[in-house]
């Protein structure tokens, strides 16, 4: 039997890879098999792990008298692959047994010290990416260019409510409306081009597409209370969007149309 | 077509900044998102619809994914999640709102379950390429990897 101090800190450190890797938008086979393997690789076999989209509970020692568990609940916020990548080369690096308990869970706690956001950088990423999804719509070049304008606005907007922690699907809200208004006021001072095509443009940074792949696949892997809290997700983002939209265009119509 | 392709891998690069992806992955991002697209467009040249032209798409697309995942050793999810860029039916969502908030509500729903089955397609796709064997990815990983190694 090992030290009981030490199972302890075996039980942290996998769970917190396992939270990390949730927080930041990993699927749940990875999140299991991750704490699965580091309760192995340092010798607990007797482990249970249970993961949905937004818990993780874990046990070991079932049937002894030095039963131990944790519990951690998780709200995944946004994806952050980088994070996903980091993790995954530190469990990696445990599974090699290259860390002692301390040093690894040490090393999960630098995983989680991110550089700040480049604001500027990703707004830009963000109206190239809006503009090219026009493109490929098959949208003309000045219909392209204002909503890569509005794309770039919208996400220096979110990026502003999420460091003031206002909810995501508020933002939502409130976003999709803005870039409806903006593409309404482009297209009434005489922009060439179709207002319903800028719109989609502007807004797929924050259409749910992503989420609601997560969701099918997770529910084809039988997981299927993950699977449904990604398709809520995916539908309660895609209603604020339709909602925030729809709040525009009434606006927009009493104002007297595009 | 050659101006839709420039736009993905615009696209999908813009896709691999807003997800932190890092800066070392993103030729990869973007060669496994404009294979997706390719397949898509030829798909549709040879006159599939477009919810089975996203399936072959999405399905191409995971198993480059996969492929990158064993050569550069990081999960397969990072290339899939910023690759569908070209895929998500975010048009007919759009209009899926639009015309029932117009009113129009049977033309919302006819583009709702439009919708609703591309992005079905695009998940289909990927489990059907999550479906094939690891042990296959692992062999060509490691020839590539020791080709890579002699050069």
């Amino acid at each position: 039997m090992q030290a009981l101090k030490e199972r302890k800190m075996i039980l942290n450190t996998a769970i917190l890879a396992g939270e990390l890797l949730l927080k930041n938008g990993a699927e749940i086979f990875r999140v299991n098999d991750t704490i699965y393997r580091i309760l192995e690789s340092y010798g607990v076999t007797d482990g249970r792990v249970y993961v949905i989209s937004n818990g993780i509970f874990v046990t070991i020692g079932e049937n002894t008298n030095y039963n131990y568990g944790a519990i951690r609940d998780v709200i995944p916020v946004i994806v952050r692959l980088d994070m996903i990548i980091k993790v995954n080369a530190v469990s990696r690096e445990i599974c090699e047994n290259r860390y002692s308990p301390e040093v690894a869970m040490k090393k999960l706690n630098d995983c989680t010290k991110l550089e700040k956001d480049n604001v500027p950088f990703m707004a830009f990423a963000c109206g190239m990416g809006s503009g090219a999804f026009c493109y490929i719509l098959g949208a003309r070049m000045t219909e392209c260019v204002v909503a890569a304008v509005l794309g770039i606005l919208l996400q220096i907007f979110l990026m502003f409510l999420s460091r003031r922690k206002i909810s995501y699907f508020f933002s939502c809200i409130i976003g999709s409306a803005l870039v409806t208004l903006g593409s309404a006021t482009a297209v009434h001072f005489g922009i060439n081009g179709s207002f319903n095509m800028i719109v989609i443009g502007s807004v797929i940074s924050l259409f749910p597409g992503v989420v609601f792949t997560t969701a099918v696949r997770e529910l084809f892997n039988s997981n299927y209370v993950s699977g449904i809290i990604h398709l809520m997700i995916a539908l309660m983002t895609a209603v604020c969007i339709a909602s925030g939209v729809g709040a525009a265009l009434v606006i927009i119509k009493a104002l007297g149309g595009v | 077509m050659m101006g839709k392709t420039i736009a993905t891998i615009i696209g999908v690069w813009a896709f691999a900044v807003l997800f932190y992806v890092p800066k070392k992955q993103y030729i990869h991002c973007i060669v496994t998102g404009t294979v997706g697209y390719i397949i898509y467009l030829i798909a549709m040249n040879l006159g599939a619809s477009a919810v089975a032209a996203t399936l072959f798409a999405s399905l191409a697309m995971t198993v480059a994914a996969r492929l990158f995942s064993v050569i550069r050793m990081v999960p397969a999810t990072i290339f899939i999640v910023t690759g569908i860029f070209p895929l998500v039916p975010g048009s007919n969502l759009y209009y899926t709102a639009y015309y029932t908030l117009n009113g129009n509500v049977l033309q919302g729903v006819i583009m709702g379950v439009l919708t609703f089955k591309i992005a079905f397609a695009i998940a289909l796709g990927i489990v059907i390429g999550s479906a094939f064997p690891q042990k296959w990815f692992n062999d060509i990983g490691k020839r590539l990897r020791i080709k890579e190694n002699r050069s």
